[in-house]
C-alpha cells in the first residue's frame, strides 16, 4: 500500500531529514516487527513533515537531545514487540521447511518405506544453530549500531548503513553455512514431526496474531511498490530531453522536426507497443525451460517435472515481476502524454 | 528540583484535556500544549503518554492519510476517559490548591 512513510521520507529536508534517519536506524535496531515500526515511524514522518511546512524547528518535535528521544520514543516498545518479531521470522521459516517436507513426500521411494519411517532430509539441529548464530548476530551489530550512532558524532549514516547490510549478509551466510554443514548435523528427525511442529506453530501463531494480521494488511508495503515508487521518473524532463534529442538527429538527418503533439503521438504508439509485450515476458520462461531440458540428464521422471515446475515458476515469477514494472512505466508515461495533450489543448 | 517528574505527574491529564475538545493528531497536540506554555516538550515525551492512554481505553483512534502522505493517526476521547478526566481535573484541582497554600502562603504562628 502506498500509504507507508517509507514513500514519504524524501519529502523531509536538511536536520529534519537527518533527525528522521537517526531515529529510523534507532528504531530498526530494536528488533521490533513491522506493524509497530511502520507506525511509529509514520507517525514521527508525519510529525516532522508538519513542522517543516510549518517552519518550525526540528528540536519541537525530537528535542535537543537526539539519544533521549529515541530512548523515549521506544520505551513503551517492551518485549512484546521483540516477541512478535521473532514469531514473524520462526513463521517464514516454518513456512518454507513446511513445503520442503512436503516436497520430501513425493521424492520418495513409497516401496522402500512408509510415511511414519520417514526422516526429514531438513538439518534440524543446523535450523537452531542458524536460527540462533543469525540472532546473536543481529543483536550484535544492532549494540554497534547504537553505540556509535550517539557516541561518535562524525559518523556518517551511510557508513552506519553499510555496516548493518554486511552484517546482515554475515549473518545469512553463517546461517546458510550451518544449516548445509554435516558438523551440525547431530540428531535426525522423522518427517512426521517436522510437518506436526512446523503445522502446529503455523495454525497457533494465527490463533495469536490474527488481529495483528487483520492490522497489518493496511500498511503491508508490497516489494513491487516499493521499488515502482524508487523507480519512478521526472517525465517532464527526461520527455523534454528526449523530445530535444530526437529532433537534433532528425535535423542531423535532414528531417523536419517533430512537433510536440507529433512526439507524443509517436510516444503513445511506443506505448501501445510495450502493452503487447506481454507474450516475449511469459513466453521467456517456456523457451528458458525447454533449452533448459535439452542438455540435461534427470535420475527419474518426477525430478525432471519438480526441475520443470520449479524453474518456470521461478523464471515466471521474475518476468511477471519485470512486466508488471513495465506496465506501471508505460502507464505512467501514457498519463504524462494525455497530461501534456490537454496542456496544448488549452494553449 | 527536576521539573520532568512534575510535568510526569500531569501530562497525561493535560494531553486528555486537549484530545477531549475535538479529535486531533500528534502534532497539534505538541503545539497546542506548547501554546500553553509547556516549552520542554517533544513528541519523544508525547508519544508514550498517547500510547498509555490507548492501552487504558481512555482514547480512540482512527488511521487516516495525512495531507503529506503518511497514516495519521487522529485521536478522540472515550467515555472512559471522560469519567478519567472529570476525576484528574478534580484531584488537580484539589492538590494544587493544597500545593498553592503551602509553598505560597506566609508561615503564620
Amino acid at each position: 500500500m502506498k500509504d507507508s512513510y517509507l514513500f514519504y521520507k524524501d519529502k523531509l529536508q536538511g536536520e529534519y531529514k537527518n533527525a528522521f534517519e537517526q531515529v529510523e536506524m534507532y528504531v530498526n535496531s530494536e528488533s521490533i516487527d513491522e506493524l509497530t515500526r511502520e507506525d511509529r515511524l509514520g507517525s514521527l514522518l508525519d510529525m516532522l513533515l508538519s513542522a517543516q511546512e510549518a517552519g518550525r524547528p526540528v528540536e519541537k518535535v525530537v528535542g535537543r537531545n537526539i539519544e533521549e528521544f529515541c530512548k523515549m520514543f521506544c520505551s513503551d516498545m517492551g518485549i512484546k514487540n521483540k516477541i512478535w518479531h521473532a514469531m514473524d521470522i520462526l513463521k517464514t521459516i516454518a513456512i518454507i521447511e513446511l513445503i520442503c517436507a512436503v516436497l520430501d513426500l513425493f521424492a520418495v521411494d513409497w516401496s522402500k518405506t512408509d510415511f511414519w519411517s520417514m526422516i526429514s532430509t531438513a538439518n534440524a539441529s543446523g535450523y537452531i544453530f542458524g536460527f540462533a548464530a543469525c540472532a546473536l548476530i543481529g543483536y550484535f551489530t544492532n549494540f554497534i549500531v547504537r553505540f556509535f550512532m550517539f557516541k561518535t558524532q562524525k559518523l556518517n549514516m551511510n557508513l552506519l548503513k553499510c555496516i548493518v547490510y554486511f552484517m546482515t549478509g554475515v549473518s545469512f551466510a553463517a546461517a546458510f553455512a550451518l544449516l548445509s554443514s554435516d558438523t551440525f548435523n547431530f540428531f535426525t528427525c522423522p518427517l512426521w514431526a517436522v510437518m506436526l511442529v512446523c503445522a502446529i506453530y503455523l495454525v497457533l501463531y494465527f490463533i495469536l496474531n490474527h488481529k495483528r494480521l487483520r492490522e497489518k494488511k493496511q500498511p503491508k508495503i508490497k516489494f513491487f511498490d516499493v521499488v515502482s515508487e524508487q523507480s519512478r521518473v521526472d517525465y517532464d524532463s527526461i520527455m523534454e530531453k528526449r523530445y530535444n534529442t530526437l529532433n537534433k538527429r532528425n535535423l542531423k538527418k535532414g528531417k523536419n522536426a517533430l512537433s510536440m503533439r507529433e512526439f507524443l503521438d509517436k510516444e503513445e504508439k511506443d506505448c501501445d507497443r510495450n502493452d503487447k509485450m506481454g507474450w516475449l515476458f511469459y513466453g521467456t520462461p517456456a523457451v528458458l525451460v525447454l533449452a533448459f531440458l535439452i542438455d540435461k540428464d534427470f535420475d527419474s521422471t518426477f525430478d525432471m517435472w519438480l526441475f520443470i515446475v520449479f524453474i518456470f515458476a521461478l523464471e515466471f515469477a521474475i518476468m511477471h515481476f519485470f512486466f508488471k514494472i513495465t506496465k506501471q512505466a508505460t502507464k505512467e508515461k501514457r498519463a504524462w502524454i494525455h497530461a501534456k495533450r490537454a496542456e496544448l489543448d488549452d494553449q | 528540583m527536576d521539573e520532568s517528574q512534575l510535568l510526569r505527574g500531569i501530562l497525561e491529564g493535560c494531553v486528555l484535556s486537549v484530545i477531549s475538545r475535538g479529535e486531533t493528531y500528534g502534532y497539534e497536540i505538541l503545539a497546542h500544549l506548547e501554546q500553553n506554555g509547556f516549552e520542554s516538550l517533544f513528541e519523544g515525551t508525547l508519544y508514550p503518554v498517547i500510547t498509555r492512554l490507548e492501552n487504558k481505553g481512555l482514547i480512540s483512534c482512527r488511521k487516516e492519510k495525512s495531507p503529506y502522505g503518511p497514516i495519521r493517526k487522529y485521536y478522540s476521547i472515550t467515555a472512559l476517559g471522560e469519567k478519567a478526566l472529570d476525576s484528574f481535573k478534580q484531584s488537580y484541582h484539589k492538590i494544587s490548591r493544597a500545593a498553592e497554600k503551602t509553598l505560597f502562603d506566609e508561615v503564620s504562628e
